[in-house]
C-alpha cells in the first residue's frame, strides 16, 4: 500500500490520537514513578473494598465520559453547517463516531458511573460492611475495564464499529473488525455487569443492618435493588444475543441473515435494550429522592408509592421492548399491545414526579449543588417522559422513528435523568467517595452551564426530526431546512463541554486544597452519614440497630445516640488478590486474538483464564479467614447462605441464557435445507448420554449424604462416581458432535444445526467445566486443603451447579431430542 | 387539517426557537390523508403532554419560589409530612384518564395503519396505485404497473392511494416521505407494505430512515405527485 498524503490525511484522526496518546501515556507513567504512586496503584489493583472499587468505576466512567463527550463534540462540529466537511469526519468516519459515542456512553459511562455510586453508597445506606462478595466485586470491575479498553482499541486501529450502538444485522455482520470489537467488548463488560447484579442483589437482600426492614430502605437502595434485578435479566439476554451474533460473524452461521432473521436480533437487542433504559433511570430516580428529601429537610413524600412505582416501572419495563420496532411490521395487534404497555409506564413515573414535587412543598429548600441538579432534573426528565408517551403512539412513531426527534427524546431521558443524577450523586456523596467536599461555587457554575447547554443541544433536535431529519446522517442539505436547529444544537453542545471543565477544575482543586469533610456535611437522614468521610475499611463498628426509615435524622432530632445492635452478622470476607486483574486481562487479550482469528494465542489466554480460576480456588481468601476470624458455626452458616444466594443469582442468569437458546432452537428448527433432526439424531447415543448424566446427580447426592453423616467412604465413592459419569457423558456427547462433523454437518450447515450446536454445545461446556471443578475439589479434599467446613461448603455449592446442569439436559432431551424421535 | 400542525408549531417550535427559520416542519404539514391522521394524533398527544408538563413546571416553580431557603424566613424545621392519600390518588387517577383519552384514537389508528394491517375492503374500488420499491445501498428503484422503472424519483398520481411493496437487496433500510406519512422498514428476504391514502399534488423529499451504511445520509429520492393525466403520460412515455 502506498502511503500518499491523502491516505495519511484520511486517517489523521487516528494518527492524532496516537501522537497525543503515547506521550500522554509516557508522561503519566513518569508522573506515577516520580510521585512514587506505584504502591498506591498496586494497592488499588488488589483491593476488594467496596469504596475503592466504586471509586475506580467512577474514575473509569468519567474518563470514558470525556472520550464519549469528545465524540459528541466532533459529531456536532460535523453537523454545524449543511453539506459541510469538518476535518475527515464524514461517511464511515462519522458512522464510527456516533457508534462509538452511543456505545461508550451507555456501556462505559452511564453504567460504570451508576455501578460505582451503588458500590460506594448502597452498603453504607443499609449498614453492610462491604458488598456481599468482595472478590467478585473486584472481578466485575476489571471485566468492565477490560471490555472498555478493548472497545477503545478498535478506534486506535482505525476500525471502530460503524453500525450504531444497536448493531442491527445484516449491516453489523459486514467485514469490519470493529463489529467484532463491539461484540467481544460488550460480552466481557457484560459479564462484569452480571456479576455486579448478583453482588448487589445479595448485598441488599442479606446484608442489611438489624432492623433495616424493606419499609425502611432508602430509595436509592430500593432503586438499585430493582435495577440489579433488571440487570440480571437484561444482560443475560444480551449475552445470549451477542453469542449468536458472534457465531454469525466468526463461524459462518446465519442466525440474523439469509435463512435467519434480522428481526430476531432486534428482538434480542431490545429485550435487553429497553430494560437497560430503566437500569439507567431507576438509580437516578432513587438518588434524587434521597437528595430532595435531604435538602427539603423533609422525609420523602409517599414513600410506599415511591417503592411500588419503582417496582412497577421495573416490571413493566420488561414488556415494552417492541415500541422500538413499531415500523418493522410485526402487525397491528403487536403494535397496539406494546403501545398500551408503554403508555402504562407513564403512570408510575408520574407518581414519582408528583411525589418529588410534594416532598418539596412545605419544606426548607437548600439550594446546594446536588439540589440544583435535582431541580434541573425534574423538568428535563418530564420533557423526556412526555415525548416518550408521544413515541408510544405507533402511528405517531411512524413519523418520529429513526429521526432526530428520537435522538432528542432519549437524550432528555438519559442525560436528563442518568447524567444529571450521576453529577448530583457525585457532589452529594463526594465526601463518602474521597473524604473531601467539592466546591459549591464551581459546582453551581457546572450546573448552570450544563443545564443551559443541555436544553440548547437537545430541544432543537425534536424539531429537526419533525422537519424530516433522519438520525445517523453525517450531513444534510440546505433545502432540508434544518440548519437553524443544528446550529443551535452544536452551540449548546460546546457549552455543555465547557461546563465539564468546571467539574475537572473542581475535582483538581478539591484534591489539592480541599479540607477534610465531616461525616455528615449535609445534615443527612440515612446511615451513610453516620460513618466517617471517607468511611474506614471497617465500617459500622458498632453496628446500628435501625429503628426507622431515617435513623440518623431521628437520632439527631431526639438528641439520642443511635441504638446499637447486640447481634451482628459476620462481615464479607476481604482479600488482596491479583487474579481478578489477571483473569480479566487474559480474557480481554484472548478476545482480541479471537477477533483476528489468532487461535493459538487465544487458546493460551483461555488457559490463563482457567489457571486464574484454579489459583483463586486453591488460594481462597476464606481459608485463612475461616481459621482466624469465623469461629462460630452460626457465622459460617450465614456466610454459606450468602454464597448460596449468589449462586442462585448465577443460576438464574444461566437459565435465562439457556432459555434464549431453547427459544432459538425452536424458532430455527426444522430448517428449509440441510438434514432434519429426525434424520440426524441417533436414539442410542442420546439414551447413553442421558443414562450417564442423570445418575450423576444421584451419586452426588450420595456424596453429600456421606459428607453429612461423616462417612468418608460413601462420600469418596459418590464423588468418584460423579466424576466418572461426567467424563463418560462428555465422551458420549463429544462422539456425537464428532460423528456429525464427520458427515460434514457444522454450525454453518443450517439454522437448525447452528441452534443445535449453540444450545447443546453450551451445555457440553458446562459439563466439562463441572468435571474440572469437581476434580479440583476432590484434589483439595485429598490434600486436606483448607478447613473442612470450607470444603463442605464448596462441595454443596458445586452440587447446586451440577443439579442445574442435569436439569438443563432434561430440557434438551425433551425439546431437542424427543420431538425428533417421535 | 393544517391548523393542527400550525397550532402545534406555535405552541412548541416558534415560541421557543424563533431563530430556527420560521416554522415549517414537514411532519406537521401533511399532504396525504394518512399523514394528516398522524399529524392530528401527534397534535393531540402533544396537547395532552403540554398540560402535564405545564402542571409540573407550575408546581415546581411555585414550590421552589415559595419554599426556598432565604434569609428572613423563619428558621426551624419544616413539618415532617409523609404523604396524603387523596392527593396521591389524584396523581394516579388523572394521568390514567389522560392516557385513556390518548389511547382510544391510538388503538383505532394503530389497528388501521400498522404495516401488516388488513387493507380496507373499499380499497378495491378506490383509486389505488401499486409501486414495487427496491432499496439497496444507497439507491431506490421504483417499478410501476406495466413495468416502467425509475431511480431515486418516484411518480404518483394525485388523489390516489399509493401502496408500496418494499424489499431490500442488502441491509435494512426504511422508506420515508415525511409529508406523505410515516415510515416502514425495508428488509432483505421479506416484503413489507406501506399504504398512503389520498396523496396531494406536490414535490416531496423522500429519505432512507434506517441507518444502512456509509452513504445513508444521501440515500434519498424525490416524490413527484402529479395529476393523474400527467402520471399516465409519464408512465406511457
Ligand atoms: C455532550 C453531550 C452529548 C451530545 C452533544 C450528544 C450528541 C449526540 C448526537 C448528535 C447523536 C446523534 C448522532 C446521529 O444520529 O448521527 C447522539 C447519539 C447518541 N447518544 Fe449522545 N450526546 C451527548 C451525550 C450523551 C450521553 C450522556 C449519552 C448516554 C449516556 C448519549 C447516548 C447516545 C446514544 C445511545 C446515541 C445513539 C447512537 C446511535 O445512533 O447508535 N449521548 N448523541
Ligand atoms: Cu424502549
Ligand atoms: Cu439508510
Amino acid at each position: 500500500m502506498k502511503l500518499s498524503c491523502e491516505a495519511l490525511y484520511a486517517q489523521s484522526d487516528v494518527i492524532l490520537a496516537w501522537v497525543l496518546g503515547l506521550p500522554a501515556m509516557a508522561a503519566l507513567l513518569l508522573y506515577i514513578t516520580k510521585r512514587r504512586k506505584w504502591p498506591l496503584l498496586l494497592e488499588y489493583a488488589r483491593t476488594t473494598n467496596h469504596r475503592k472499587i466504586g471509586l475506580m468505576y467512577i474514575g473509569g466512567g468519567l474518563l470514558f465520559l470525556f472520550r464519549g463527550g469528545l465524540d459528541a463534540l466532533l459529531i456536532r462540529a460535523q453537523l454545524l453547517l449543511p453539506e459541510w466537511s469538518f476535518w475527515v469526519l464524514q461517511k464511515d468516519k462519522y458512522n464510527g463516531l456516533f457508534t462509538t459515542h452511543g456505545t461508550i456512553m451507555i456501556f462505559f459511562v452511564a453504567m460504570p458511573l451508576l455501578v460505582g455510586l451503588m458500590n460506594v453508597v448502597v452498603p453504607l445506606q443499609i449498614g453492610a460492611r462491604d458488598m456481599a462478595f468482595p472478590y467478585l466485586n473486584a472481578l466485575s470491575l476489571w471485566l468492565f475495564l477490560g471490555g472498555a479498553a478493548l472497545f477503545n482499541v478498535s478506534f486506535l486501529f482505525a476500525t471502530p464499529p460503524t453500525a450504531g450502538w444497536t448493531a442491527y444485522a445484516p449491516l453489523a455482520l459486514g467485514p469490519n473488525p470493529g463489529q467484532s470489537y463491539y461484540v467481544y467488548s460488550l460480552q466481557i463488560s457484560g459479564i462484569g455487569t452480571l456479576l455486579t447484579a448478583i453482588n448487589l442483589l445479595t448485598t441488599i437482600v442479606r446484608h442489611r443492618a438489624p432492623g433495616m426492614t424493606w419499609a425502611r430502605l432508602p430509595l436509592f437502595t430500593w432503586a438499585s435493588l430493582v435495577a440489579a434485578a433488571l440487570m440480571l435479566f437484561a444482560f443475560s439476554a444480551l449475552s445470549a444475543g451477542l453469542l449468536l451474533m458472534l457465531m454469525d460473524r466468526q463461524f459462518g452461521t446465519d442466525f440474523f441473515t439469509g435463512a435467519g432473521s434480522p428481526i430476531y436480533w432486534q428482538h434480542l437487542f431490545w429485550i435487553f435494550g429497553h430494560p437497560e433504559v430503566y437500569i439507567l433511570a431507576l438509580p437516578a430516580f432513587g438518588l434524587f429522592s434521597d437528595i430532595i428529601a435531604t435538602f427539603a429537610k423533609k422525609p420523602v413524600y409517599g414513600y410506599g408509592a415511591m417503592v411500588l412505582s419503582i417496582i412497577l416501572i421495573g416490571f413493566l419495563g420488561l414488556m415494552v421492548w417492541v415500541h422500538h420496532m413499531f415500523t418493522v411490521g410485526l402487525g397491528p395487534i403487536a403494535n397496539t399491545f406494546f403501545a398500551l404497555s408503554t403508555m402504562a409506564i407513564a403512570v408510575p413515573t408520574g407518581i414519582k414526579v408528583f411525589n418529588w414535587l410534594f416532598t418539596m412543598r412545605g419544606g426548607r429548600l437548600q439550594m446546594t449543588t446536588p439540589m440544583l441538579f435535582a431541580l434541573g432534573f425534574i423538568p428535563s426528565f418530564v420533557v423526556g417522559g412526555v415525548t416518550g408517551v408521544m413515541l408510544a403512539v405507533p402511528v405517531a412513531d411512524f413519523q418520529f422513528h429513526d429521526s432526530y426527534f428520537v435522538v432528542g427524546h432519549f437524550h432528555y431521558t438519559i442525560v436528563g435523568s442518568t447524567i444529571l443524577g450521576i453529577f448530583a450523586g457525585l457532589y452529594y456523596w463526594y465526601p463518602k467517595l474521597t473524604g473531601k467536599q467539592l466546591n459549591e461555587r464551581l459546582g453551581k457554575w457546572h450546573f448552570w452551564l450544563f443545564i443551559a447547554g443541555f436544553h440548547m443541544t437537545f430541544l432543537p433536535m425534536h424539531f429537526a426530526g419533525l422537519q424530516g431529519m433522519p438520525r445517523r446522517t453525517y450531513t444534510y442539505s440546505a433545502a432540508d431546512g434544518v440548519f437553524g436547529y443544528n446550529a443551535i444544537s452544536s452551540a449548546g453542545a460546546f457549552l455543555m463541554g465547557a461546563s465539564m471543565l468546571f467539574l475537572v477544575w473542581n475535582v483538581v482543586r478539591t484534591h489539592r486544597h480541599g479540607r477534610p469533610a465531616p461525616a455528615d456535611p449535609w445534615d443527612g437522614r440515612t446511615l451513610e452519614w453516620t460513618v466517617g468521610s471517607p468511611p474506614p475499611e471497617q465500617t459500622f463498628e458498632p453496628m446500628p440497630q435501625v429503628q426507622s426509615a431515617e435513623p440518623l435524622w431521628q437520632a439527631k432530632r431526639s438528641g439520642r445516640l443511635m441504638a446499637e445492635a447486640r447481634q451482628t452478622r459476620p462481615a464479607p470476607v476481604p482479600a488482596r488478590p491479583l487474579t481478578p486483574l489477571v483473569l480479566a486481562g487474559a480474557l480481554t487479550a484472548g478476545a482480541m486474538a479471537m477477533i483476528y482469528r489468532w487461535y493459538v494465542p487465544a487458546a493460551l489466554c483461555a488457559a490463563v483464564v482457567l489457571a486464574a480460576m484454579l489459583i483463586r480456588s486453591w488460594r481462597d481468601e476464606r481459608i485463612d479467614w475461616y481459621a482466624g476470624h469465623v469461629r462460630r458455626e452460626a457465622d459460617r452458616q450465614t456466610l454459606y447462605a450468602d454464597k448460596r444466594a449468589g449462586v442462585w443469582g448465577y443460576l438464574t442468569m444461566d437459565a435465562i441464557v439457556f432459555a434464549v437458546f431453547f427459544v432459538t432452537y425452536v424458532l430455527y428448527t426444522p430448517s428449509a435445507q440441510g438434514p432434519q433432526p429426525g434424520e440426524l439424531f441417533e436414539p442410542g447415543s442420546v439414551l447413553l448420554a442421558t443414562l450417564l448424566l442423570l445418575p450423576s446427580s444421584a451419586t452426588l447426592v450420595l456424596a453429600e449424604r456421606g459428607l453429612r453423616r461423616g462417612a468418608p467412604r460413601l462420600m469418596w465413592l459418590g464423588l468418584g462416581a460423579t466424576l466418572a459419569l461426567a467424563l463418560g457423558f462428555a465422551i458420549a456427547e463429544g462422539r456425537e458432535f464428532y460423528t456429525y462433523a464427520q458427515q460434514g454437518y457444522t454450525p454453518a450447515t443450517s439454522g437448525f444445526l447452528a441452534a443445535y450446536y449453540v444450545l447443546v454445545g453450551l451445555h457440553f461446556a458446562h459439563v466439562l467445566f463441572g468435571a474440572g471443578w469437581l476434580a479440583s475439589l476432590m484434589l483439595q479434599r485429598r490434600a486436606g486443603h483448607g478447613p473442612p467446613a470450607l470444603l463442605e461448603e464448596k462441595q454443596r455449592i458445586f452440587g447446586l451447579y451440577w443439579h442445574f446442569v442435569d436439569a438443563v439436559w432434561i430440557g434438551i432431551v425433551a425439546i431437542v431430542y424427543v420431538p425428533s424421535l417421535l | 387539517m393544517r391548523r393542527s400542525g400550525r397550532l402545534l408549531c406555535l405552541l412548541g417550535g416558534s415560541a421557543l426557537l424563533p431563530l430556527a427559520g420560521g416554522c415549517s416542519v414537514r411532519v406537521l404539514e401533511p399532504a396525504s390523508e394518512t399523514a394528516d391522521e398522524q399529524a392530528k394524533l401527534i397534535a393531540l398527544s402533544f396537547a395532552i403532554m403540554v398540560v402535564v408538563t405545564a402542571t409540573v413546571l407550575a408546581l415546581l416553580a411555585r414550590f421552589v419560589y415559595r419554599y426556598r431557603e432565604r434569609p428572613g424566613r423563619e428558621p426551624g424545621l419544616p413539618e415532617q409530612t409523609r404523604g396524603n392519600r387523596w392527593l396521591e390518588l389524584s396523581w394516579i387517577v388523572v394521568p390514567i384518564l389522560l392516557l385513556a383519552v390518548l389511547a382510544v384514537p391510538t388503538v383505532r389508528l394503530t389497528m388501521a395503519q400498522s404495516p401488516g394491517a388488513e387493507l380496507p375492503a373499499d380499497d378495491a374500488e378506490a383509486q389505488v396505485v401499486h409501486v414495487e420499491v427496491q432499496a439497496e445501498q444507497f439507491a431506490w428503484t421504483f417499478r410501476y404497473a406495466g413495468g416502467k422503472t425509475s431511480h431515486d424519483t418516484l411518480y404518483l398520481p394525485a388523489g390516489y392511494t399509493a401502496v408500496f411493496h418494499l424489499q431490500s437487496r442488502d441491509v435494512i433500510h426504511s422508506f420515508w416521505i415525511p409529508k406523505l406519512g410515516g415510515k416502514v422498514d425495508v428488509f432483505p428476504d421479506r416484503e413489507t407494505t406501506l399504504r398512503l391514502v389520498d396523496v396531494k399534488a406536490g414535490e416531496y423529499q423522500g429519505k432512507c430512515a434506517e441507518f444502512c451504511g456509509t452513504e445513508h445520509a444521501w440515500m434519498r429520492f424525490t416524490a413527484h405527485v402529479v395529476d393523474p393525466a400527467a402520471y399516465e403520460a409519464w408512465l406511457a412515455g
